[in-house]
């Protein structure tokens, strides 16, 4: 599901030749939550992808023996080539050392999954993720479906587990098979304080397919070959409907004031538009990326894969009924050079089921 | 053979033989404390000669500052000092500068005389005292000098040009959101992207030996026999730094003895699983002036200075939140493996809602592994309430303020951040005392200057930077101030056996005054001349 943009190169226009930004997922939620879990799985989930996840504490990432390669201090190098090491005193210095020690060795991250602290505001480390060499690519809570109803109410914590729960792309709910109720009260306390959020039943006995959604893979990167009006077969991990919206731009376009423009509905709407993502040319010709996750806008050039014109379409995933109650039409079609260029946008239902 | 020191006054802070004229003292400990007359009966058995250096002088027990990080202030002391508040450090009086105009004028001065070849770095700015530093201003000083100015709170600095370039701001930049390169501004883990530079100028190539002599220096002129660092670990290796401390403050000249407390956290960082073991076997580094406690440290919540304290409701009047330093849920799970092996409990904690937590914590290992005397010592103690002050005595804790808060923040606190009632009543001594709880006072060393009278002296007259009286309810009486530096501290750091009060017995550790504390308001204890120290009977005088 991953596209090839994601992991593409920058091309040499600045003095960061080859610079990469590597996509950086937030894992926050409340201690025993079960971020380490999922931890677990995700290094398990892989995929082929080299992932580095950043922990706080290496000692309660139970990894098998046969998944060790190497291990050195605080950093464990797996098999699969996945990366797994604690933060250490600095986050930001852990982060350098992980993408410059893999870029010396030749074969890059494909992903940064940082661990945030029981008692962080993710929001807060997910802005370790917007910078030069990484980009944000959403926050994912984990919740408890044990604890958070009586957790959040509690008037030492309760407000800090409601922050991180709004500071959410997505919200995994765990132990919902340790409740009578299956979880329901733990989700519909989710849809109350931040219904626009995708909630996911995290299953850790069965498979593991869902895993990787929270690596923006299913629900927050539909692929770009939507076509208008289709109903996607939903995933079954959503609970909650995702409203998406496709606009092509059929030549080049001016990026940052299509970024200005995302980011003016962004505020409009608020968290409801929960991601967007670009591939367009730019005026000067330079293929371009333009990312919406995690509320923050990045964008950044491109080196397609193969030569030839790039898709320039633009893919909006929302929470139903934003996208269709906005005239995303005639606010994209500005960002276009020349008018008579057709574009289209068409908000489409992705899951309807909940 | 005995020393008898012949006194105006002994103060012996020890309840059953409060005043005394005279001390005689064999080898390391004291024979008896009375006067010259009821010391008879062992002046007329034993070899003796009568000292009267401090016949005019008033004795105390050896002050005892039980919460210094002198690592930190080593790093300190290679500044230029700007502060809100005055400091005497060796070799330098550093006057109050308040207002920014003040600031910026004394910033231009320092900077003038500075050596051109070195960057000048200053530490104290404290934005509400001296007003908004940017980048641009310090540019306007010098775009070829770096210049660096260094938070009062400790957690960020501002730079110009020349030193973003110096600690490598740009790179910093591409990794850290903490790092502005347009106004300067270093802050949280950006600030400790510059310190890695900083670092090095301050006390890289021999320089923290010499710090660290400084800082010793200043232990001794505050009249102080006995420091602990509550931070062992915490700013620089363990070994590396006992390497440091046997070669700087081991010795018979060395006017004072040093307990070091570890820094969990930092010894689970450092040695993972074997964080216990590693700090059982501490004892055995022991020397004669370097020393270890059964105890440990542990946080709850943020900085006071900061306002990253904790606070329960109403919260901050501007509605910001505080922050934790150890996962509110997990201080019992630290804290559990020490408390169930006896090591004596130290918490950092500073908002009502940090103590919540930290009470929370303690009473359920209370409930777990029931101790008698465990004396577990909750640190700094910024805003608490009256219940939990009562909880806290119910659960056998202690009390062990900053004294510096007040002083220095209270005005402040009670505009900006907590209201009148609340900061008022920071560091609640009174009703510690009064719900039967130990209260000792701490500097924090370099929070607060190492002077414990100074300390004492705020805490029996709760007098604000402006002069006001905040919560005079909460003072502590003039005994109990001086209680708080002496007896309580050695109470709550289990050596009140050997130190703290001056008693047949105990070690001979002796702060000689030129005036009586208890002929004198405490308003005026600061400025009581410190005459001289004696460690384990052996005299240090103070010059000047």
């Amino acid at each position: 599901m991953i596209e090839s943009v994601v992991s593409a190169v920058v091309p040499g226009n600045s003095s960061e030749v080859d610079a990469q930004r590597i996509p950086m997922v937030v894992l926050g939620g409340w201690l025993g939550a079960g971020k380490t879990t999922l931890v677990n799985r995700l290094l398990r989930a892989a995929d082929g992808e080299r992932i580095a996840v950043v922990v706080n504490d290496i000692g309660e990432v139970n990894l098998d023996a046969e998944l060790i390669a190497t291990r050195d201090g605080d950093t464990v190098e797996l098999t699969n080539g996945c990366v797994c090491c604690s933060i250490g005193d600095s986050l930001a210095v852990t982060l350098r050392d992980l993408v410059m020690t893999d870029r010396s060795s030749g074969r890059p991250l494909d992903r940064l999954v940082v661990e945030a602290s029981g008692v962080a505001e993710p929001d807060r480390v997910a802005a370790y993720g917007d910078r030069r060499r990484i980009r944000p690519d959403g926050v994912v809570v984990v919740v408890d479906a044990t604890d958070v109803v009586q957790r959040a109410s509690d008037s030492t914590y309760g407000p800090l587990v409601v922050r991180q729960v709004r500071a959410a792309d997505l919200l995994v709910v765990t132990k919902a098979d340790l409740v009578l109720d299956g979880g329901i009260s733990a989700r519909e306390w989710c849809a109350s304080v931040a219904s626009e959020v995708p909630v996911v039943v995290a299953d850790f006995a069965g498979q593991d397919h869902w895993v990787r959604s929270v690596l923006g893979g299913l629900a927050w990167n539909p692929p770009v070959a939507v076509t208008c009006g289709a109903t996607q077969t939903i995933p079954e991990v959503l609970d909650l409907p995702v409203e998406t919206a496709t606009w092509r731009a059929g030549g080049p376009v001016d990026v940052d004031h299509l970024a200005s423009v995302l980011h003016e509905i962004r505020q409009r709407v608020g968290p409801g538009m929960l991601r967007a993502k670009a591939v367009v040319e730019s005026l000067d010709g330079t293929p371009t990326a333009v990312h919406l996750a995690a509320g923050r806008i990045s964008k950044e050039p491109i080196m397609t894969p193969s030569p030839g014109p790039v898709s320039g379409a633009l893919v909006v995933v929302s929470a139903p009924g934003v996208l269709s109650a906005l005239d995303l039409a005639a606010a994209l079609n500005a960002v276009l050079v020349d008018d008579g260029i057709r574009s289209f946008v068409e908000p489409s239902v992705l899951n309807d089921s909940c | 053979m005995i020393t008898v020191y012949l006194a105006r006054k002994i103060h012996t802070m020890d309840p059953s033989l409060p005043t005394a004229t005279a001390i005689a003292v064999r080898g390391e400990r004291i024979v008896e404390v009375g006067t010259l007359d009821s010391l008879r009966p062992w002046l007329d058995t034993h070899d003796h000669e009568i000292d009267e250096r401090f016949v005019d002088s008033v004795l105390l027990p050896g002050l005892i500052d039980p919460h210094v990080h002198p690592p930190l202030m080593a790093l300190l002391m290679g500044t230029e000092w700007i502060t809100p508040e005055a400091w005497s450090l060796p070799g330098r009086e550093v006057p109050a500068t308040v207002g920014r105009d003040a600031y910026m004028a004394r910033l231009l001065e320092l900077e003038a005389t500075h050596p051109l070849d070195q960057p000048f770095i200053t530490f104290g700015w404290h934005q509400q005292s001296h007003g908004e530093v940017t980048r641009s201003d310090l540019d306007a000083i010098s775009t070829r000098r770096p210049i660096v100015v260094w938070g009062r709170s400790f957690h960020e600095v501002r730079c110009n040009g020349p030193a973003l370039e110096l600690v490598d701001a740009a790179e910093g930049a591409a990794w850290d959101p903490h790092i502005d390169l347009e106004t300067g501004r270093m802050w949280e883990s950006g600030m400790a992207w510059a310190l890695r530079t900083l670092r090095e100028i301050l006390i890289g190539g021999g320089r923290y030996e010499t710090m660290m002599e400084k800082v010793g220096q200043l232990v001794h002129r505050g009249g102080v026999t006995t420091i602990a660092d509550v931070g062992f670990g915490g700013m620089a290796l363990p070994d590396r730094e006992l390497e440091v401390l046997a070669q700087v403050h081991e010795g018979d000249h060395v006017p004072f003895r040093q307990y070091l407390i570890p820094q969990i956290a930092a010894f689970q960082r450092e040695y993972g699983t074997e964080a216990a073991e590693r700090i059982k076997t501490l004892n055995e580094r022991a020397s004669e002036r370097i020393r270890f406690l059964n105890a440990t440290k542990f946080f709850a919540d943020g900085a006071f200075i900061a306002q990253l304290m904790q606070l329960g409701e109403p919260g901050y009047i501007d509605g910001h939140e505080g922050a934790w330093m150890a996962d509110p849920d997990r201080i019992v799970q630290h804290i559990r493996p020490f408390w169930n092996a006896g090591s004596q409990i130290n918490i950092h904690v500073n908002g009502d809602k940090g103590m919540a937590a930290t009470l929370d914590a303690v009473a359920e290992l209370l409930s777990e592994k029931p101790r008698f005397d465990h004396r577990t010592v909750l640190h700094h103690v910024g805003i608490s309430s009256q219940a939990q002050s009562r909880r806290a005595a119910a659960l056998g804790c202690a009390i062990q303020a900053n004294g510096y808060y007040l002083r220095y923040f209270g005005d402040q606190y009670v505009t900006e951040g907590l209201g009148t009632e609340r900061a008022s009543q920071m560091t609640r001594v009174g009703s510690a005392r009064r719900n039967g709880m130990s209260v000792a006072v701490h500097s924090d060393l370099p929070m607060g200057p190492l002077e414990p009278l100074l300390a004492a002296s705020i805490m029996a007259t709760r007098q604000s930077a402006s002069g006001v009286v905040l919560c005079p309810e909460e003072c502590l009486s003039p005994y109990d101030a001086i209680a708080a530096v002496t007896i309580e501290a050695a109470w709550q750091m289990f050596l009140d056996d050997e130190i703290g009060s001056l008693a047949s017995g105990k070690l001979a550790d002796v702060t000689v005054l030129a005036d009586d504390p208890f002929e004198l308001n405490p308003a005026k204890w600061p400025d009581i001349s410190i005459e001289a120290t004696m460690l384990s009977g052996r005299v240090y005088p103070l010059s000047g």
